[in-house]
């Protein structure tokens, strides 16, 4: 029983790839473009897992990165790279910006951070609202090469293929040595240091890794939408990137991957209620959140829970 | 011979009923419309005027019939008013495979998402005014609302001949909207001999404009144009008289005539506040009159007279798919020579698909709307 229990949780994830592999031979084009923005989202959301679930540090300005991933792809386009190379460049430039964000992050922690990250979207916004001749300001960016409609199918693919790779990853890095040093900055920072992690470097990568999955997950969006209007990188939007965080387990990977598919489509599941849906949409992450599933064990954000608290076996992954 | 003569009348008569069920079941249960309109969000008041408009038009049809004897089925999407989740809803839209799309309604979502309908070859009546949307080569895009550059020319040559202005101050808010008009405002003062004074601008959200308005006293403007959203337009138009400049002037494009901004700001802050719209709630023409009496009694609210067009989008595509059937490149070639009567205007389709080509301009005075001028754009 416990075997079996085990090997479900170790292989979920292929489970919910080969679903996602499905999709497109079994769904309508509209369907499907909703899975194709739920799976890019989901890179998204690991990157965070990565962040919040296992380093602690709570984020509310993700859409920035997200934003600074796409921008980067069409401007880099535009000035007449071939997409491939823009992408790998604008994945790097997403890493690079992001990565500065861990500097102020060697000094704060909890709420003040957290201000950082909502400063840090909002400028980020209103840069790319108002540096017009680079980002074309409110009217959005297009105009960008993107893969065409047909070539869509196997750009979901690969991104289902490269998910899958992504939370394999992700997962072995969370039982490693970074991981768990990542970990133990979570709990106590000072006694991690004690212990001899290596804090800054700790963090710095934390927001490297993050930054990556965001700017990737970005460089799928502008190939998705064909277009990038600062609307699409809000405080709301960076708020729901934490929701999906959240109501994934915070850090299981696979369930980020899933909980980012579930709520990218929820809206248009309800789309029948019409404007009572976001209504409906509220209540129904409400009530999931309360409820108690299983036995899971829940991760402590801020604080560990009381000293000698029985740990279920099995581990989290 | 005789046998085969009858054999021949048999078959004859066969096929001929065989030709006249074809024909029957080419009628289809229903013509499937569906609207776009932003129900929730940042615009969502308009939308649901949006909607209102165009659902009136539909059980009029309906109840009298339909069109010839078919049924309209009319489906408002939300288009919500993100672009995400804009293109998001345009690929609902195509997904319902209708005979013809009514909007979107934002500017965004129409330059995101047009190839969507020119792929799937379906008409798009839309309303989003900035010019580009209809620029792209997309003969699918219809629009039935005048592109954003026609709004300011006729406010600067109200500015002028009714109000004596000469120093013009503009305050804009930073959406793709407000800078749209914008983008049209300098030629416009210009061929009026207008002279710009002060150009400030704010990010949506905003609560607080008197930096704003006080830099616009400092340039002693005696005119102000002011485009943004109804939230912030209402503030701005308040703070205004708080701040004491109730004397002054304030010009806005069609969004500005919204009963939203009206409620914000105030009755009594509201008055000397003009507008450019399609429609002129001081118009005394019947057949418009008409029609705001029927919506205030349908809805019972008041209506925002640049967003009721659909109505006569829905009699536009009710002709037409009465006149040419269902098929939508015909429907499509049809709407390209469009020359048609409607109860709010005259509309005629020009080489880039715009429709309406009559604008007003209307004050807001002693508690009602007062028609100033109309000019007339003639179709190229």
């Amino acid at each position: 029983m416990k075997g079996m229990k085990n090997f479900f949780r170790e292989y979920t994830v292929f489970i919910v790839c080969a679903l996602l592999m499905v999709v497109p031979s079994i769904t309508s084009q509209y369907v499907f473009y909703v899975f194709e923005r739920g799976v890019q989202n989901a890179f998204l959301v690991i990157g965070l897992v990565i962040l919040i679930g296992y380093s602690g540090m709570m984020t509310l300005g993700s859409a920035a990165h997200l934003a600074i991933g796409g921008y980067a792809y069409g401007i880099y386009c535009l000035l007449g790279l071939p997409p491939v190379l823009s992408a790998a460049i604008a994945v790097a430039t997403a890493t690079l910006l992001g990565t500065l964000l861990a500097f102020p992050a060697f000094k704060l922690s909890g709420p003040f951070l957290v201000v950082t990250t909502v400063g840090f979207g909002e400028i980020t916004r209103i840069l790319i609202l108002n540096l017009q001749s680079l980002t074309g300001g409110a009217y959005g960016l297009s105009g960008y090469p993107v893969v065409s409609q047909a070539m869509q199918k196997y750009l979901y693919y690969g991104m289902v293929a490269l998910l899958l790779l992504v939370i394999l990853a992700v997962r072995r890095l969370g039982r490693s040595r970074i991981g768990l040093a990542l970990k133990a900055v979570r709990q106590d920072q000072v006694a991690a240091e004690v212990m001899g992690v290596h804090i800054k470097r700790a963090k710095v990568a934390a927001y490297a890794l993050s930054s990556l999955l965001a700017g990737l997950s970005g460089v799928f969006l502008a190939n998705l939408t064909g277009y990038l209007s600062p609307d699409s990188f809000t405080g709301s939007e960076s708020a729901t990137y934490l929701l999906m965080t959240v109501m994934g387990g915070m850090s299981n990977p696979t369930g980020a991957a899933v909980s980012s598919v579930g709520i990218t489509a929820l809206p248009e599941v309800l789309r029948f209620l019409y404007s009572s849906r976001l209504m409906v949409y509220s209540l129904a992450l409400l009530i999931y959140i309360r409820v108690k599933w299983g036995r899971k064990r829940r991760v402590a954000l801020v604080k560990p829970s009381a000293q000698g608290a029985p740990k279920p076996k099995g581990g989290e992954s | 011979m005789k046998k085969l003569r009858s054999i021949l009348c048999v078959l004859l008569a066969v096929l001929l009923m065989v030709g006249a069920c074809a024909v029957a079941e080419a009628k289809p249960a229903s013509y499937k419309i569906v609207h776009l309109a932003p129900l929730t969000g940042d615009a969502s008041f308009q939308g649901q005027i949006l909607v209102n408009a165009a659902q009136m038009a539909v059980d009029e049809i309906n109840a009298a019939g339909g069109i010839n004897g078919v049924p309209i089925e009319y489906v408002p999407i939300d288009e919500t008013s993100s672009t995400n989740s804009g293109i998001e809803a345009v690929r609902k839209a195509i997904s319902e495979n209708p005979d013809a799309i009514i909007g979107p309604n934002r500017s965004g979502t129409i330059l995101a998402a047009h190839q969507l309908w020119q792929e799937a070859g379906i008409p798009a009546i839309t309303d989003g005014t900035n010019a580009a949307t209809t620029k792209q080569n997309n003969p699918y895009t219809f629009r039935i609302q005048i592109p954003s550059t026609f709004w300011i020319p006729i406010l600067a040559k109200t500015a002028k001949e009714y109000y004596n202005a000469s120093k013009i101050a503009v305050i804009y808010g930073n959406n793709e909207y407000s800078q749209g008009l914008w983008d049209a405002t300098t030629p416009a003062l210009e061929e009026y001999g207008l002279e710009t004074v002060a150009v400030l601008n704010y990010n949506d959200g905003d609560r607080d404009f008197t930096s704003q308005l006080l830099e616009v006293r400092k340039s002693g403007a005696d005119a102000l144009f002011l485009y943004g959203y109804e939230a912030e337009l209402g503030l701005i138009v308040r703070q205004r008289t708080e701040l004491g400049m109730g004397d002054l002037p304030v010009f806005g494009e069609r969004g500005c005539a919204s009963p939203a901004v009206q409620a914000i700001a105030g009755d009594e802050n509201f008055n000397g506040m003009v507008c450019s719209t399609t429609l002129s709630q001081g118009d005394p023409a019947e057949s418009i009159q008409a029609f705001i009496k029927k919506y205030g009694e349908t809805f019972d609210t008041a209506l925002s007279p640049t967003h009721v067009n659909h109505y006569d989008s829905i009699k536009i595509l009710a002709d037409v798919i009465g006149r040419v059937g269902n098929d939508h490149d015909a429907i499509r070639d049809a709407l390209a020579v469009l020359d048609f009567e409607g109860a709010l205007g005259h509309y005629q389709a020009d080489s880039e698909g715009n429709l309406v080509h009559t604008i007003h301009t209307q004050v807001f005075k002693d508690g009602a709307w007062q028609l100033l001028l109309t000019e007339e754009y003639p179709v190229e």
